[in-house]
């Protein structure tokens, strides 16, 4: 419905009405400034530049013109629209100058555009990384298996020297499924796409699981395992899977660090959480680096020597798959005198 | 010897499990979509399936859904063999809980089959 008054206002009611107003409004004959209501004033006040500019649009156009401009002691943009309509002012044509600043409007906007572009950015990653799990696999898999049948004498003696190159190219074909592996797991991460599934576990029996795959390259390395467990079970919700995949990646770390001494698991059952510990008596970190251990693709030490190589994204996964579970992980370690990296896991 | 039927779309891949499992006393059959294993199915009955999940035609999934249709085909375990490591959930939901990533390591799927046949 529209609304219908009765009575005209008298001139000092159009005046407070103008002087009120939130709008600009500015008048100019010939290009010169005649009228500007209070608001008006502010924005002038405000950006230096715009008397210029308006005087210079103010032949009358009614299109929307847009002006970007410094603020006043400020170096941000800001964006102001004008419109200008004919009238005729004392008697002589005119224009009447509309204008405000709308880089808020403008703000909001670039920001939905950029969530947009986010999203569009997601996506793309999201059929990157499904096509890379599905299309380098499948013929990796081919590689590996025509490899590992030749390796395992399916298709005729092999003599020993070929026997050595062959079980290089395996390591390396497993080498490079650990690269993708460990790319389309952060990547996971990062975007939010990773699902925790928690089912009660037993943590203890899960380090012991995790810990058997150790067990020829500690006896290679003559290491000794030192756990400590505050209880034989120790009962929590977690994801397995993931949980377990951090055991690895810590584990082979420090195995990967470490030529002599031992290694170990630590379980404290708290309260509310338990608190993890991987430690061992290896190279250590210098304290200079501590802080950037979680960052992706650190590596330290890479030049130390062969069979070091991985790729920096063990302890990134990590954090990721802890913070996922609503803990923390942090490390205490010192050039030389091994580390301890501990990680909590709420109870719930 | 026990049967096991091969369904995936790689020409070679399907010929390297093939020589793997001969070798380990299997009895093969292959088909290379979801189509094909269904009239493999019609002559042979094996004692497992190992299904890759991207296929033309019939695909993986739409293999197993139509699988839980036939009566006859009940008690055949189904090894998914797949590329993608995102569709544990998608198949469990259809009461398939055996998975295994590709690249597979030889002795984990030797391992997994015969636990699968009980052999
Ligand atoms: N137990 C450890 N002892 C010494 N240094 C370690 C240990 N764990 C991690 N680091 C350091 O942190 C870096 C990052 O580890 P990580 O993210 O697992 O990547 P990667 O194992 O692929 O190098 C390693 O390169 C190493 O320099
Ligand atoms: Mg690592």
């Amino acid at each position: 419905m529209i609304p219908h008054f009765s009575g005209a206002l008298n001139s000092d009611e159009y005046r407070v009405l103008i002087e009120l107003s939130r709008n600009a409004m500015a008048i100019f004959v010939q290009g010169e400034l005649k009228y500007a209501n209070p608001v008006a004033l502010q924005v002038f006040a405000q950006f230096p530049n715009l008397l210029e500019k308006i005087s210079s649009l103010a032949v009358p156009t009614e299109e929307v013109v847009r002006l970007s401009l410094p603020e006043n002691g400020q170096n941000q943009e800001h964006v102001l629209e004008c419109q200008t309509t004919e009238l005729n002012w004392q008697g002589a044509p005119a224009a009447l100058a509309n204008f405000h600043d709308v880089s808020e409007y403008y703000q909001v906007q670039s920001i939905k555009s950029e969530i947009r572009e986010q999203k569009r950015v997601d996506r793309i990653k999201d059929e990157f990384v499904s096509t890379v799990s599905h299309e380098i696999r499948t013929p990796l898999s081919i590689i590996r298996e025509t490899t590992s049948q030749i390796l395992d004498g399916l298709h005729g003696e092999i003599t020993s020297a070929q026997k050595n190159f062959l079980s290089k190219t395996l390591r390396n074909i497993d080498r490079l499924t650990k690269i993708i592996n460990d790319l389309l797991d952060i990547s996971k991460i990062e975007s939010g796409k990773i699902e925790i599934r928690r089912e009660k576990v037993d943590l203890v029996s899960l380090v012991r699981d995790s810990l058997v795959q150790f067990t020829p390259q500690i006896q290679k390395k003559g290491l000794q395992v030192l756990n400590s467990f505050s209880h034989p079970h120790i009962e929590i919700s977690i994801d397995k899977d993931k949980i377990t995949q951090v055991f690895i990646n810590l584990l082979s770390n420090s195995l990967k660090f470490t030529e002599q001494g031992h290694i170990g698991v630590g379980l404290k059952e708290w309260d509310n959480f338990v608190e993890c510990s991987v430690m061992d008596t290896g190279v250590g970190v210098a304290s200079e680096d501590l802080s950037k251990l979680f960052n992706k693709f650190i590596q330290i030490g890479r030049t130390d020597g062969p069979g070091q190589k991985g790729t920096g994204l063990g302890l990134a996964i990590c954090k990721g798959l802890i913070e996922l579970h609503g803990g923390k992980i942090w490390v205490q370690s010192e050039r030389g005198q091994g580390t301890q990296m501990i990680f909590t896991l709420p109870k719930t | 010897m026990k049967k096991v039927l091969i369904i995936d779309d790689e020409a070679d891949l399907v010929e390297l499990l093939k020589a793997r499992l001969e070798q380990h006393q299997y009895e093969i059959s292959t088909a290379f979509n979801g189509e094909e294993g269904f009239q493999v199915l019609e002559k042979v009955r094996p004692d497992l399936i190992i299904l890759d999940v991207a296929m033309p035609k019939v695909d993986g999934y739409m293999f197993v859904q139509q699988f839980k249709q036939r009566e006859n085909l009940q008690g055949i375990p189904i090894l998914i063999l797949t590329a993608k490591n995102t569709l544990h959930e998608l198949f469990e939901a259809e009461g398939f809980y055996d998975y295994l990533v590709k690249p597979f390591e030889a002795e984990i799927l030797l391992a997994r089959i015969e636990e699968l046949i009980g052999r």
